[in-house]
């Protein structure tokens, strides 16, 4: 479970974050909406260790986690994706994969040079379980390629496959469907819901409401950087204030 | 004749170390070195004045590897939040100081009067005359161990990890790995490099003096990785070898082209280089060679699919 408390976070005197309160529960698919520029991005940014706090708590399976960055984080179940692609564009679509198999005493200097066949033993064994994610995904044909050749929707396909190679317990999912062909957004709903109830927890920011209206559970809905509301999807959009923050228009 | 032909090979040999050194770290890690002629030159003295105090040249050189690899290391620690302008004024200033400090500290390092009669590797074991050749022999095995490491780093999980930290240290962040640790790793590996290749260059001059090390070491290392494509290490290596071969061998021109003098060749062979290097970086800005990937990945990827 990760949870953040009364978190404020300040951009050179804009407040992004004014004491914003979320709980992403175990085994669940939690939806953060709201209009553009209310805090989701900095809060997920806050939850996965990369910005830093000017008050308030982030609590990982109960323990505070406030003073670790996002390697710690990462290495303790909990990864995220990014809401722009960041594919590592020069490398291969399975060494993208590979690069975030967890502990690798073999990705050391001393393994390249003198140990050599325990680190290719440990490399089979990751390639084995990156082909797995790719497969399910139908990426693997494209396993050599330069992961900047993808599609959009590939990428994000491609990052997801990257976070889940971590074996992570929580995923921060920052617009799963941005950028995505609209057929391929189905699919990606799909994978999610089978990794959910595989037993995997995630965060969802996503502008997308048939993903969140069929996905989440609860969902947090933020204004200027605050929880406006929060609760079950139907119950939200029909709150008359969460309309007013979206200009009036209907979510 | 040979022995200029000895002396440029060796000169080419060292200068291919340099810049597989700047590969690594430039070229795989994104990380610019431009103090690269600093770490060498520090390479050099802490060789030379370990010599001249009668410690065998081969101990010698593994302490100067050693020391230059651990202060590298330590500068990473100093510049590792820096992006890469920042990062490449610091390593400069970094190298400058440390020339200053040689020139003006005579107790440790007798100044701008030098090191003399620095003893090479297996000196009483060779006649004078092969001395050179012996050293040239010396040299070109350590280009390839060097070579045979970097290359087997590039296609490691290490090298994917280093490649990785240089395309964006924040998605390897989010995946676990410690970017800092990747950095500090990689400047120490390549400081160790330019060890070996500072303690190459005292041994090949047996004299050092301040003079000797400035800026265009690390702008030939430099020129070394853009004409061999970054982060492929065979590119580099054959680059530094053609680009000294043609450099050098342009002063024969002098026989077969009518009213040139050797003065005037010199100025013309400046601005061909100059001219050469603007041409490739419009045509081939990317440079000879390839980046390798991880080598396990790729086999098993084509016999699996």
């Amino acid at each position: 479970m990760l949870e953040a408390r009364n978190v404020r976070v300040v951009f050179g005197g804009f407040q992004a974050l004014d004491g914003a309160s979320v709980r992403l529960p175990a085994g669940v698919v939690t939806g953060i909406i709201g209009p553009n520029g209310a805090g989701k991005s900095t809060l997920f940014g806050v939850l996965a260790g990369a910005v830093e706090t000017a008050s308030g708590e982030v609590l990982l399976e109960g323990r505070s986690v406030a003073r670790h960055g996002p390697a710690w984080r990462a290495r303790h179940g909990l990864t995220r994706t990014f809401q722009l692609s960041r594919e590592l564009a020069a490398l291969s679509v399975l060494e993208n994969v590979l690069l975030a198999r967890p502990k690798a005493p073999s990705e050391g200097v001393f393994s390249a040079l003198f140990s050599r066949s325990a680190m290719r033993a440990a490399e089979e064994v990751a390639i084995e379980k990156a082909r797995s994610l790719l497969a399910r995904v139908d990426l693997w044909r494209l396993a050599n390629a330069p992961a900047g050749v993808l599609s959009g929707g590939q990428k994000k396909l491609l990052e997801l496959c990257r976070a889940l190679m971590l074996d992570p317990r929580i995923v921060l999912l920052d617009e799963p469907s941005a950028g995505v062909n609209p057929t391929r957004i189905g699919e990606i709903t799909e994978f999610i819901r089978t990794l959910q109830q595989e037993g995997m927890s995630f965060g969802m920011v996503e502008h997308n409401m048939d993903m969140i209206r069929s996905l989440c559970d609860r969902v947090y809905v933020l204004a200027e950087g605050r929880v406006l509301t929060e609760g079950r999807f139907d119950d939200v959009v029909n709150n008359p204030q969460v309309a007013s923050a979206y200009l009036g228009s209907q979510p | 004749m040979t022995a200029y032909l000895i002396a440029t090979l060796t000169l080419v040999a060292i200068t291919a170390i340099t810049g597989l050194a700047l590969n690594l770290q430039w070229g795989m890690g994104g990380l610019v070195n431009f103090g690269l002629f600093g770490f060498y030159m520090l390479g050099a003295y802490i060789c030379g004045l370990l010599t001249v105090q009668g410690v065998p040249p081969l101990a010698s050189l593994v302490g100067a590897m050693c020391s230059v690899a651990l202060l590298s290391a330590l500068v990473s620690l100093i510049t590792v939040r820096l992006s890469e302008d920042y990062l490449a004024i610091v390593t400069l200033g970094f190298a400058e100081c440390l020339r200053l400090f040689i020139s003006y500290e005579e107790w440790l390092t007798r100044g701008t009067l030098g090191i003399a009669g620095i003893e090479r590797p297996f000196q009483g074991l060779v006649p004078a005359q092969l001395a050179d050749t012996a050293l040239l022999a010396f040299t070109l095995i350590a280009v390839a161990l060097v070579y045979g490491a970097l290359q087997a780093l590039a296609f490691s999980p290490f090298g994917r990890l280093v490649r990785a930290t240089r395309e964006d240290p924040a998605v390897v962040e989010a995946l676990g790995k410690s970017v800092l640790t990747v950095r500090f790793k990689v400047f120490a590996v390549g400081g160790a490099i330019l060890g070996l290749a500072g303690s190459l260059h005292a041994f090949y001059y047996t004299y050092i003096d301040p003079t000797q090390f400035s800026p265009i070491i690390t702008a030939y290392a430099f020129m070394a990785v853009v004409i061999g494509g970054r982060g492929s290490n065979r590119g580099v290596l054959i680059s530094t070898f053609t680009l000294i071969l043609v450099l050098e061998g342009s002063r024969f021109l002098v026989d077969w082209v009518p009213h040139l003098g050797s003065s005037e060749l010199a100025a013309i062979r400046l601005i061909l280089v100059g001219a050469g290097l603007v041409l490739l970086l419009i045509i081939k800005p990317d440079g000879f060679g390839k980046e390798p990937r991880s080598a396990e990945a790729e086999i098993r990827s084509f016999t699996s699919t």
